[in-house]
C-alpha cells in the first residue's frame, strides 16, 4: 500500500497528442491529480482572424491531424450560416458521407490500435502473436475502408481537399462509389467481431454523469438538437449559452462545465441519448449489445465507438447505393457582416464553431468549444474516483491501468489545447 | 541451427553481434558455425538477412503541430503494414506503444516545429541517439503553420504572452533544422505519400534491409 507517493505518467502512449499525469499520495489517501495537456497550444483561434471566410475552413483543419474533417465541416457550417447559405442536398449527402468516412477511420484507429492491445494484456499492436494477427488484418482493413471512403468524398482524409463552403469542387465516380461499397461490405463482419470483443471485456469504472450530445432521427453526426441525459433539449445555436469556461492553469487547454457542472461528450453519451436511431440493419446485428445501454461505465465508450463504426459503415452504404452524385454549378456567396455557429459531433463529442466575419467576408474572431476539451474536468475527477481501488497495486501497474482508463475517453491533446477566447471589438 | 534461429534471431530485440549471440549457445559446434558466419557478413549482407532478419530501427517523434504527419503514416500502413512490418523495429513510436526508448535508432522521423527548450532538449537527445534525422511535413521543415504566432501583430502577441510565459515557450516557433542537422526532408500537409516511401526505401537500402 502506497502511503505517500508521487506518481508521474510523462507522455501517455497511445493517445492522439501529448499528456502527462501527476498524483500525490498522501497518507494512502488520493491527494491530488492533475491532468496536464502538454500540447503546446498554436492559437488558431487568433491566426484565423482577418482570413478570408473561404479559406478559413482549409486552415482549421490543421487543429488536428485525425479529426481534421470534423473542423473542416464544423468551420464550415458556422460560415454558410453567417452567409445565409443554404447547401444543396447532394451537398449535404456528401457531407453526411464524409463525416461517416471519419468516424469509421478515427473510431477504428483508437479502437484498433490505442485500445485493443490493453484488451488482451499487450503493449501494442506490434506484439500480437498468432492467435491475435486477425485482429491487425481487421485493424488496418477497417481503417482503410474509412480512409477510402474519406479520399473518395473529400480527396483526402487528413487535410481534405476537395470541400469547401458552398459544395464539393468534385463528385464521386461511379467506379470509386463501387469500390467503397465493396469494400465497406468487405469489413461489416470485422467490426461486429470488435464490437463483441469490446462488450465482453469487464473493465467497468461508474460514476453518475451527465451526457451531452447532438441527437437527431437517423443519428448523423452533422445537424440535429442538442439533448443531455439530465433532461435538457436546446437548439444546437444554443450550446455556448449552457456552457462555462474554467481556466485549468497547467494544462494547456481549458475545461468545461455544463450548466454548472462536469459532463461527457462522445460516443458513450450520443448512444446513451439515441441508439433508437441508429441505422435499422446496425441495431438488429448488434442488438444483444445495444441492451448495456444506457450505461455510465466510462469503458463503454470503445463499445459505443465500435457501434458507431458499424453504424457509419450501414449509413454510408445505404447513401452511396441510393443516390447518382452530379456535378453542380459553383454557387454565388456573398460575404456578409454577421455572427453564426456551427456544431456538429466529432468522434470524440460535440463540437462548437463561433465565427464573426467582417464586411469583406474575412473573420473578425472566432471560438472554438472542442470536444476533449469539454472532457477534461470530468477525465480528471474520474482519475481521482478510479485511483484509491489502484492504491494496492505496484506502481507500474498503477501507471498502466490509470492510462487503460484515460484511452477509454478516446482523448485528442492537439485539439483541446486550443485557446478558445473570445476577443470583443 | 533451425530452433535456433527461432527462439533467438526471431525476438524482437536479437543481438547484432554474432558472438555475443554465440555464447547463448551450449554447443560448441553452432559457436565455430556462427563465428564463421560472422566472418562472411563482413562480405556479405545477403546472408545476413535471410537468417537474422535485419530490420530498420526507426523512430517516430512529434513535437508541435497536428499529428497529421504520424496519423498519415497510419493510413499508409493500411496497404503497407504487412511490407513494413516486416522490415521496420518501431524503437520509438508512442502512438503505437508504452516502451519506447529514444536509443539506437537508425533513422528518426520527426514531425513538428519546435516551440520551448523542453522540446529543444528532446530534439537534440533524438539527433544524439540516431544515425538519421528525417523533417516529415511542413511544420518540421519551415514551421508552419504551427508557427503562424510568429507573424501575429503585436497587439495579438501582447493577448497571448501570458500564455507563453506560463507554458515557457520561446518567443519563436522554428523548424527543427534549426536546432539538429537533418539529414533528408518530407514535405506536405500532411507530408506525401510518394516522397515518404521515397525516403524510406532508401534508408532500407543504405541500412541493407533490403537489396
Amino acid at each position: 500500500m502506497h502511503k505517500d507517493a508521487d506518481i508521474k505518467i510523462e507522455q501517455l502512449s497511445k493517445i492522439e497528442g501529448h499528456a502527462d499525469l501527476d498524483i500525490k499520495i498522501r497518507g494512502g489517501e488520493v491527494a491530488d491529480v492533475k491532468l496536464r495537456i502538454e500540447e503546446n497550444k498554436r492559437f488558431y483561434t487568433q491566426a484565423i482572424r482577418g482570413m478570408s471566410y473561404m479559406q478559413v475552413p482549409q486552415l482549421v483543419s490543421r487543429i488536428c491531424g485525425t479529426c481534421s474533417i470534423a473542423h473542416l465541416s464544423c468551420c464550415i457550417e458556422a460560415v454558410e450560416n453567417i452567409v445565409g447559405f443554404k447547401p444543396s442536398e447532394q451537398t449535404e449527402i456528401l457531407r453526411n458521407l464524409a463525416m461517416y468516412g471519419l468516424m469509421i477511420r478515427d473510431h477504428a484507429m483508437h479502437l484498433y490500435l490505442f485500445s485493443l492491445p490493453d484488451v488482451f494484456g499487450k503493449d501494442s499492436v506490434l506484439d500480437f502473436d498468432e492467435s491475435l494477427h486477425k485482429y491487425v488484418h481487421h485493424a488496418f482493413a477497417v481503417k482503410g475502408a474509412g480512409n477510402n471512403l474519406s479520399k473518395l468524398i473529400m480527396g483526402r482524409s487528413v487535410h481534405a481537399t476537395l470541400c469547401q463552403v458552398g459544395g464539393f469542387l468534385k463528385v464521386p465516380e461511379r467506379e470509386g462509389i463501387k469500390k467503397s461499397v465493396e469494400e465497406l461490405k468487405s469489413v461489416r463482419e470485422n467490426v461486429i467481431e470488435l464490437i463483441e470483443v469490446f462488450a465482453n471485456w469487464p473493465e467497468r469504472f461508474e460514476r453518475k454523469t451527465n451526457f451531452v450530445g447532438i441527437v437527431s432521427k437517423d443519428y448523423n453526426f452533422l445537424e440535429g438538437r442538442i439533448k443531455s441525459t439530465d433532461g435538457l433539449d436546446i437548439p444546437e445555436n444554443k450550446y455556448w449559452e449552457h456552457l462555462d469556461r474554467v481556466v485549468i492553469p497547467y494544462s494547456q487547454a481549458e475545461g468545461f462545465e455544463f450548466e454548472g457542472k462536469e459532463y461527457l461528450v462522445g460516443a458513450l453519451a450520443r448512444i446513451n441519448l439515441n441508439k433508437n436511431n441508429l441505422h435499422k440493419d446496425t441495431k438488429k446485428d448488434a442488438a444483444e449489445f445495444l441492451r448495456l445501454f444506457p450505461s455510465e461505465n466510462i469503458f463503454h465508450n470503445n463499445l459505443a465507438q465500435a457501434i458507431e463504426i458499424l453504424h457509419s459503415i450501414d449509413r454510408a452504404i445505404e447513401l452511396l447505393e441510393t443516390h447518382t452524385f452530379k456535378e453542380e454549378k459553383k454557387p454565388t456567396i456573398k460575404p456578409k457582416t454577421n455572427e453564426g455557429v456551427g456544431v456538429i459531433e466529432a468522434p470524440r463529442g460535440t463540437l462548437y464553431y463561433m465565427l464573426s466575419l467582417n464586411a469583406d467576408g474575412t473573420v473578425r474572431f472566432g471560438n472554438l468549444v472542442i470536444p476533449t476539451a469539454q472532457n477534461q474536468i470530468k477525465m480528471q475527477s474520474d482519475i481521482k474516483y478510479f485511483l484509491p481501488q489502484l492504491l494496492d497495486k505496484p506502481e507500474e501497474e498503477i501507471k498502466s491501468e490509470l492510462e487503460k482508463l484515460i484511452r477509454a475517453y478516446d482523448p485528442c491533446m492537439s485539439c483541446a489545447s486550443h485557446f478558445l477566447k473570445v476577443n470583443w471589438k | 541451427m533451425s530452433s535456433f534461429c527461432n527462439t533467438h534471431i526471431r525476438q524482437e530485440e536479437r543481438k547484432e553481434n554474432y558472438l555475443i549471440v554465440s555464447l547463448f549457445l551450449s554447443d560448441l559446434s553452432n559457436f565455430y558455425f556462427v563465428f564463421i558466419l560472422f566472418v562472411f557478413d563482413f562480405y556479405s549482407t545477403v546472408t545476413v538477412n535471410i537468417i537474422m532478419k535485419k530490420k530498420l530501427k526507426v523512430g517516430i517523434f512529434s513535437f508541435t503541430g497536428d499529428e497529421g504527419c504520424v496519423i498519415y503514416f497510419l493510413e499508409m500502413l493500411n496497404e503497407r503494414y504487412k511490407e513494413w512490418f516486416e522490415l521496420i523495429d518501431f524503437k520509438h513510436a508512442r502512438i503505437l506503444k508504452r516502451k519506447s526508448i529514444v536509443k539506437d535508432i537508425d533513422v528518426a522521423f520527426v514531425e513538428g516545429a519546435i516551440s520551448s527548450k523542453k522540446e529543444e532538449e528532446k530534439l537534440r537527445e533524438v539527433r544524439n541517439n540516431s544515425k538519421r534525422v528525417v523533417a516529415i511535413g511542413s511544420c518540421a521543415i519551415s514551421g508552419n503553420p504551427s508557427n503562424q504566432r510568429n507573424f501575429f501583430n503585436m497587439e495579438t502577441k501582447q493577448e497571448i504572452d501570458f500564455l507563453l510565459k506560463r507554458f515557457n515557450m520561446n518567443e519563436k516557433v522554428l523548424p527543427i533544422s534549426e536546432f539538429v542537422k537533418v539529414d533528408d526532408v518530407v514535405p506536405g500537409c500532411p507530408m506525401i505519400e510518394e516522397n515518404f516511401v521515397e525516403v524510406l526505401t532508401k534508408y532500407l537500402k543504405e541500412f541493407n534491409v533490403v537489396k
